[in-house]
C-alpha cells in the first residue's frame, strides 16, 4: 500500500517524463482499437456489399459456372418449377433470379464490354436493397423502358438518360443479337464492382435479348438469419439435383475476407511497433527513476524492504503509467471508433477513384464504412497497453533491486 | 546480554595489491542502553563498521550477531527482516522518502517492521515526541534539515528497535542544529533507554557520548566508557 502510494506520487511528480511514455501507450492502444475497428468494419462492409449487391445469403448458379473473371456464359441456364417456387416462397425471406451476361455496349464509334445484370423488376429489390443507390432518370421495369446503366458506363460512353445505345449479345442458343435501346437512367450503387462497367436490364428485355425462355443464371436468396445459410444451401442443392452449384455468402466472400486478414495483420504490426516504442520509453523512464533514487532505494532496503519489494515499487510505477495510458487510449480510441461505428466513414470519393480501375473493381463494397466497435475490443487493447507497461518496467526494476543496501550510507 | 557483537570482523575491499582493509579484525560488543560514538578520521572505517553492525553489509571474515542471532549465512530476505524489526537508521543526509509526508515516512517504518495496531497514531506520537507534532503533513522538502533529521530519528525509534545506527547524523547540519539533534538522541536514550551507536569526527558530539570507540586504519585504537549504559536493565 505504501509502495503504491510512493509509485503513484513519483509518477505524478515526474509528470513531463512519464507523460511522454504514457502518450506512446495511449497512441498504441488507440491504434489497436481503431485498426481493428476499421478492418473489422471493412470486412463487414465487404460482406454486406457482396450480400446486398451480388450474392444474397445463398446463391445458386449453373454447375460449372466460372467462379471468377468476366466470363458470364448464358448457354447453360437454370430454371425453377412451380414446386420449387412455392418451396422458396415458404422457406426464404425473399428470393429473386438474375441473368448475368456480358454485352458489347456500343455508342457511335465507341464500344465497351459491360456486365449486365438481368433483374426481375418485382423481386430484385427484396433481395438486393437499393438504399445506397443514387439514380438519375428511372429504373426500368419493362422491355420498352430500356436499360439502367452504371455511372462508369455513362461516363465512358458519354451517355445520359434519354440517349440510346446498342447492346450486342450472344443469345442462349449461341446466335448473335443486337438491339437499339433507350437509357432509362444512370445509377451509382456505391459498389465499385458494379459502378464501372455494370448495367441493369429488366427481365422482359433480357428475354428478348438473350432469349432466356424463363431461365436464369443466378438464383439469389435472402434468409431471416444469415447464419442459416449453410443448412439452406445444402437443401437447395439437393432440390436442383446436381444442375446447380450453391454457395453461401461466406463461401462467396472467403477470398475477400482472407485479404482483410492481411490488412489486419499489417495494422497489428503497426500497433506492435508503437507498443515497442512505448515499452522502450517506459523501461527508460523506470530506469531513470531508479538511477535518480539510488539513495531512496538504499534507505528503503535499510529499513527492511526486501528485493521483491523494490521490484514491486518500480513495477508499480510501470503499472500506474500503463493503467493511465491504457485507460486514456481506450477512451480516446474507443470513443472515436464508436463514433465512426455509428456515423460511418464516407468512402464515396475513394470508391469513385477506385472505380477507375485496379483491384477494387472486383471487390464489392459500400461507400459508407461503419467501423466495428465493442467494449471487449477497447478493454482488450487497454489490457495490452497495461501489460506492455508492466512487462517493460520489470527489467529496470530488477536492476534497481540488485543495488546493495549499503549504498544508502555511501551515496551522496 | 549484548545487543550486538562483532568477532574478528574484517572487511576487505578489492583484492591482491589493491586490497583495502577497511576493517581489520575488530571485536566489539554493544550493550542495551548504550550511547556510543565511533570516532576516527575520514577513511578510518566508521561507515564500514556501522554497515556491518546494521546488517547492511557482511564481513569478509569474522562474524556479526544481533540480539544473539548470528547474521552469517542469512539470505538477503532474512537480513531485511532482521533490519526491519531490530535496527533503526539515521543517515547523514536524512534520506526521507521525498514523496511521503513526515507521518507517512514514520508509518512506513512500522509497515515494514510488520507492527500491528494503529500505525498512523504511533507515527504521530513519535513525531510529537521529537517536537514535530505540528508538521505531520509536511513533505521533506517543506522541512528544514534539522526538522528532517528529527523525522529520521522518529522513524528510527518508532518501531522500538534493539539499536539505532546513525552514521554522522550531524555532519550535514550546522553546529547548533547538530547539537540539538544529538540532545534529542541523548534524551531518547535517557528517557526510553534506546540504544544508539553513531559515528562522528566532531569532538563536541563525542563529548555527549557514554562510550567512545576510536578507530584508526580499520582497527580499534581506543574504547572508553565514560558513563554506564542508560537504565542498566535493558533496552527500550
Ligand atoms: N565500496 C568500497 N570500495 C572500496 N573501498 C572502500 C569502499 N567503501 C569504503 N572503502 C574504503 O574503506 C576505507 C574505510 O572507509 P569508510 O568505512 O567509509 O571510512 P569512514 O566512514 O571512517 O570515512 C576507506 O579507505 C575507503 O576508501
Ligand atoms: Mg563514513
Amino acid at each position: 500500500m505504501f509502495l503504491f502510494r510512493i509509485a503513484l506520487r513519483n509518477v505524478l511528480r515526474q509528470y513531463g517524463r512519464t507523460s511522454l511514455s504514457m502518450i506512446s501507450i495511449i497512441v498504441g492502444v488507440a491504434i489497436i482499437i481503431m485498426g481493428r475497428g476499421f478492418v473489422g468494419g471493412s470486412r463487414e462492409n465487404i460482406v454486406r456489399a457482396q450480400i446486398d449487391s451480388v450474392s444474397g445469403h445463398v446463391l445458386a448458379v449453373p454447375r460449372d459456372y466460372p467462379t471468377s473473371g468476366a466470363r458470364h456464359p448464358v448457354d447453360n441456364l437454370l430454371e425453377l418449377d412451380e414446386a420449387t417456387r412455392a418451396w422458396l416462397d415458404a422457406n426464404t425471406e425473399a428470393w429473386t433470379t438474375r441473368t448475368v451476361f456480358a454485352p458489347r455496349i456500343v455508342k457511335g464509334s465507341d464500344a465497351i464490354r459491360g456486365r449486365a445484370f438481368g433483374f426481375d423488376p418485382e423481386r430484385d429489390e427484396s433481395v438486393f436493397p437499393r438504399r445506397d443507390w443514387r439514380v438519375t432518370g428511372e429504373i426500368p421495369a419493362t422491355a420498352e423502358d430500356g436499360v439502367l446503366i452504371s455511372r462508369g458506363v455513362g461516363r465512358v460512353l458519354d451517355v445520359e438518360p434519354g440517349d440510346h445505345l446498342f447492346l450486342q449479345v450472344r443469345t442462349s442458343d449461341g446466335a448473335i443479337n443486337a438491339l437499339d435501346l433507350p437509357v432509362s437512367g444512370v445509377v451509382a450503387t456505391g459498389n465499385p464492382m458494379i459502378d464501372r462497367i455494370g448495367l441493369f436490364v429488366p427481365q422482359p428485355l433480357v428475354e428478348k435479348l438473350v432469349v432466356t425462355r424463363n431461365r436464369f443464371s443466378h438464383l439469389a436468396i435472402r434468409l431471416a438469419d444469415r447464419d442459416d445459410s449453410p443448412r439452406f444451401a445444402k437443401e437447395l442443392e439437393t432440390r436442383f439435383a446436381g444442375a446447380a452449384s450453391v454457395k453461401t455468402w461466406r463461401e462467396e466472400t472467403q477470398d475477400l475476407i482472407d485479404l482483410q486478414q492481411i490488412r489486419q495483420t499489417a495494422m497489428d504490426l503497426l500497433a506492435l511497433a508503437i507498443m515497442a516504442i512505448a515499452a522502450t520509453g517506459i523501461a527508460n523512464t523506470v530506469l531513470m527513476a531508479a538511477h535518480e533514487r539510488v539513495r531512496e532505494i538504499g534507505t528503503l532496503r535499510a529499513m527492511g524492504l526486501d528485493r521483491r519489494g523494490v521490484v514491486g515499487l518500480f513495477v508499480l510505477e510501470g503499472l500506474v503509467m500503463g493503467s493511465v495510458g491504457g485507460l486514456l487510449g481506450a477512451l480516446l480510441g474507443g470513443g472515436y471508433n464508436y463514433k465512426l461505428s455509428v456515423d460511418g466513414i464516407d468512402l464515396s470519393s475513394f470508391v469513385e477513384a477506385a472505380g477507375s480501375g485496379g483491384i477494387y473493381d472486383s471487390i464489392p463494397m459500400s461507400s459508407m464504412l461503419y467501423t466495428e466497435s465493442s467494449l471487449a475490443l477497447a478493454a482488450g487493447a487497454a489490457l495490452v497497453g497495461l501489460l506492455v507497461a508492466v512487462l517493460s518496467s520489470v527489467y529496470p526494476a530488477v536492476i534497481a533491486a540488485r543495488l546493495p543496501p549499503a549504498e544508502a550510507m555511501r551515496a551522496e | 546480554m549484548s545487543i550486538c557483537e562483532l568477532r574478528d570482523a574484517t572487511k576487505t575491499y578489492g583484492s591482491g595489491a589493491a586490497a583495502v582493509h577497511a576493517l581489520d579484525k575488530v571485536s566489539l560488543a554493544f550493550e542495551p542502553g548504550e550511547f556510543t560514538a565511533i570516532s576516527g578520521p575520514s577513511g578510518s572505517g566508521k561507515t564500514t563498521l556501522l554497515n556491518l553492525v546494521g546488517l547492511l553489509d557482511v564481513p569478509t571474515s569474522g562474524s556479526v550477531s544481533i540480539t544473539e542471532q548470528a547474521a552469517a549465512g542469512l539470505g538477503s530476505r532474512a537480513l531485511a527482516r532482521l533490519r526491519a524489526q531490530n535496527i533503526g537508521f539515521v543517515f547523514q543526509s536524512f534520506n526521507l522518502v521525498p514523496v511521503l509526508t513526515a507521518t507517512e515516512n514514520v508509518e512506513m517504518a512500522l509497515h515494514l517492521a510488520g507492527t500491528a495496531g494503529d500505525r498512523r497514531k504511533l507515527a504521530e506520537e513519535a513525531l510529537a515526541a521529537v517536537g514535530l507534532g505540528e508538521m505531520l503533513k509536511r513533505k521533506p522538502a517543506e522541512l528544514s534539515g534539522g526538522q528532517q533529521q528529527r523525522v529520521a530519528v522518529a522513524r528510527a525509534l518508532v518501531k522500538k528497535p534493539a539499536v539505532v545506527i546513525a552514521d554522522e547524523p550531524t555532519a550535514n547540519l550546522d553546529s547548533t542544529t547538530g547539537g540539538q539533534i544529538l540532545d534529542l538522541m541523548r534524551q531518547m536514550n535517557d528517557e526510553r533507554k534506546a540504544t544508539f551507536i553513531f559515528s562522528t569526527h566532531d569532538p563536541m558530539v563525542m563529548a555527549r557520548a557514554r562510550r567512545v570507540i576510536a578507530l584508526h586504519d580499520g582497527q580499534v585504537a581506543g574504547d572508553e566508557v565514560r558513563e554506564p549504559a542508560a537504565g542498566g536493565s535493558g533496552g527500550a
